[in-house]
């Protein structure tokens, strides 16, 4: 049995690029393969002697004609079906791998027995063999992969996880390798990552590389793909097609859990958009006129002095779901959060500061939605400035805790559909944070040795450590207008603090590397 | 009497409630929340979650403490034996022992 089983689907593809895509995999410094070629009925008659030219040069090239064209997946499918080999690697039939790819992802493979899919990096070629458009590809992140096939090239499979989910599935024509990660992520033991850029994907007139639109019945499919996935989850929600390639799903509203939004605040006054405003008063109100979120209590914890009055008093709107915790020590923000959730009720806490404002209906419940997958501890929303540009997309450790994508503009993508599509990230911004009440028990709250700063970030790693993953999610959106209140400074104690728990995850950031 | 001036009039007795209507009752709800302050009961009840909660943080922080602790032993470790390597002591005593490493080699080979 060899290692590894590659498997192509091949129809019609310029003769030039199948050579070279042939030269690639002969030219591999791991010689345990074998290469599972099937030509789909490829009109050019040029395809089946260059395919036949090299099946006898190698033996290690077994290469099936089909008698009728049966499309991708059944091709795919044939391709699978001849496979005798432990791992099962993908290869497009104009696509090309880089000579060490299998060596080094044999090496991988054989540091864990569990590993059952695994995916690299990828760039593309240009006609002229120019490589570009380098993909550095962050650890797995099975939030992102949800709204896009991010790991598609180099995909590798343990053939038995294949034979246990019964292969590809017919339907998904352009999305068959998008629908087939999916399922194989949810049954995985393992998942790896290789960060080295071992295939590369060539752009030819026509191909998905090139023009994202050549294709659009594979976004159909992809949609499908992602609809069906949340179907295997059992959660509901709907799935929308963004730009090409990507999807949003929006969670509904039903069998809302009981959600507590905690407000830390001390009253102050600010000039939001022109307009003096009480900061509390005005997101209480934000929040009772805008959220279609049926379900939800507000938490405010104000600071009061020694005879119990309000230090600076405001008014909140007569509402049954509003309650009050009094705050009467000297400031602690981790303190506030920690007082305000023992006061609340809901399963679902969302701490918000007080320095917020939202306008979207669904801002809270894309936030708790997220939080039915039981992989997922915390989730926060896109943070925006006064001026609408990003504030927040998440925090990276990279060099040091920083906001990612800070200042720039929330109408764009981004790369790869960063600033469009949900995904994991390392921490994000206790401006506004939705977590279990349950997970946030476990693991002690927020940690009080915090004075002003860190106390979110340290949530979120201690999240992690308990097997919790970090999400943010662009479909919610949050004006935060920051620098109003005494979160927003930076403190060196509280900076040391942060070292000298979890300094062995700063300077570096899988979910955010240089253009994941 | 509609419901909004129901809402707004003062409670005389607990007899007054009896009849009211359940919009009232809950507009009473939350301004009794409102109004009333933590009780002694609550304070005390909120001391002890937040030391359990403290205590839980603390476990969690000393463990990651002490990964932080690891990895930093590891990476001194690395620097120093690196360091050590680099010495001349180390390269000449590698240099008179490789005749006698590569004896060991064939030795074994064989």
């Amino acid at each position: 049995m060899p290692r590894f089983s590659i498997v192509t689907p091949v129809y019609n593809p310029p003769p030039k690029a199948l050579d070279a895509c042939i030269k690639s995999v002969v030219k591999q410094n791991f010689p345990d393969w074998e290469w599972c070629v099937v030509n789909d009925c490829s009109p050019d008659p040029r395809i089946r002697k260059i395919l036949d030219r090299w099946a006898t040069k190698d033996s290690r090239i077994r290469v099936m004609h089909r008698t009728a064209n049966g499309g991708i997946v059944a091709a795919s499918q044939d391709g699978l079906d001849m496979a005798t080999g432990e791992f099962v690697a993908l290869l497009d039939h104009d696509d090309k791998l880089a000579e060490r790819a299998l060596g080094v992802i044999n090496k991988e493979l054989n540091t864990d027995d569990e590993i059952d899919y695994l995916y690299t990096d990828e760039d593309k070629i240009d006609p002229k063999g120019r490589h570009y458009d380098v993909f550095r590809k962050p650890k797995f992140d099975p939030v992102r992969l949800r709204s896009q096939n991010y790991c598609t090239h180099f995909s590798v499979f343990r053939n038995s996880l294949l034979d246990e989910i019964g292969g590809f599935h017919s339907g998904y024509d352009g999305a068959q390798d998008y629908d087939l990660i999916l399922r194989a992520t949810e049954k995985a033991r393992k998942v790896a990552h290789v960060p080295q850029i071992l295939y590369h994907w060539r752009v030819v007139p026509g191909s998905t590389a090139g023009d994202v639109h050549a294709k659009p019945y594979a976004y159909d499919a992809g949609q499908k793909a992602v609809h069906m996935h949340f179907q295997r989850k059992q959660i509901s929600a709907t799935i929308s097609k963004l730009s090409p390639g990507s999807y949003s799903h929006v969670f509904g509203t039903n069998g809302s859990p009981l959600v507590s939004i905690v407000i830390p605040t001390r009253g102050d006054t600010s000039r939001v958009w022109g307009v003096e405003t009480c900061l509390v008063e005005g997101i209480v109100n934000t929040i009772l006129k805008t959220t279609d979120y049926p379900n939800f209590e507000i938490v405010v914890v104000r600071d009061v002095n020694t005879n119990r009055q309000m230090v600076h008093p405001f008014t909140l709107p007569n509402d049954a779901r509003i309650l009050l915790a009094d705050f009467d020590q000297s400031f602690n923000l981790a303190k506030k959060w920690n007082q305000g959730v023992l006061a609340s009720k809901g399963k679902v806490v969302v701490v918000l500061d007080d320095d917020t404002h939202v306008d979207n209906p669904e801002w809270l419940s894309q936030i708790v939605g997220q939080l039915q997958f039981s992989d997922i501890g915390v989730v926060g929303p896109m943070l925006l400035l006064e001026d609408g540009r990003i504030s927040s997309a998440g925090i990276t450790m990279k060099p040091k805790p920083t906001h990612l994508s800070h200042g720039k503009s929330s109408l764009s993508d981004g790369w790869m559909g960063v600033h469009s599509v949900a995904r994991s990230v390392s921490a994000i911004s206790g401006a506004c944070m939705a977590f279990r009440r349950t997970d946030f028990d476990t693991v002690g709250g927020f940690s009080e040795n915090y004075r002003i700063s860190y106390a979110d970030i340290d949530f979120c790693l201690k999240l992690a450590s308990h097997g919790l993953r970090t999400a943010w999610t662009p479909r919610s959106r949050v004006y935060h207008f920051g620098a109003r209140t005494l979160g927003a400074t930076e403190d060196a104690t509280d900076y040391a603090m942060l070292n000298s728990r979890w300094g062995r995850f700063i300077g570096s950031d899988a979910y955010a590397r240089n253009n994941a | 009497m509609s419901h909004a001036h129901d809402a707004h009039d003062e409670i005389d007795s607990l007899a007054d409630l009896r009849d009211a209507s359940r919009e009232r009752l809950l507009t009473e709800i939350g301004m009794l929340r409102k109004e009333t302050k933590y009780s002694e009961f609550q304070t005390i009840k909120a001391k002890y979650e937040r030391e359990i909660l403290a205590s839980r943080d603390a476990v969690f922080g000393m463990s990651a403490e002490l990964g932080e602790l690891k990895a930093r032993l590891r990476i001194d470790v690395q620097g120093a034996r690196q360091s050590m390597m680099q010495t001349p002591t180390w390269r000449v005593g590698s240099l008179v022992l490789k005749p006698l490493n590569l004896m060991k080699k064939l030795l074994r080979k064989n």
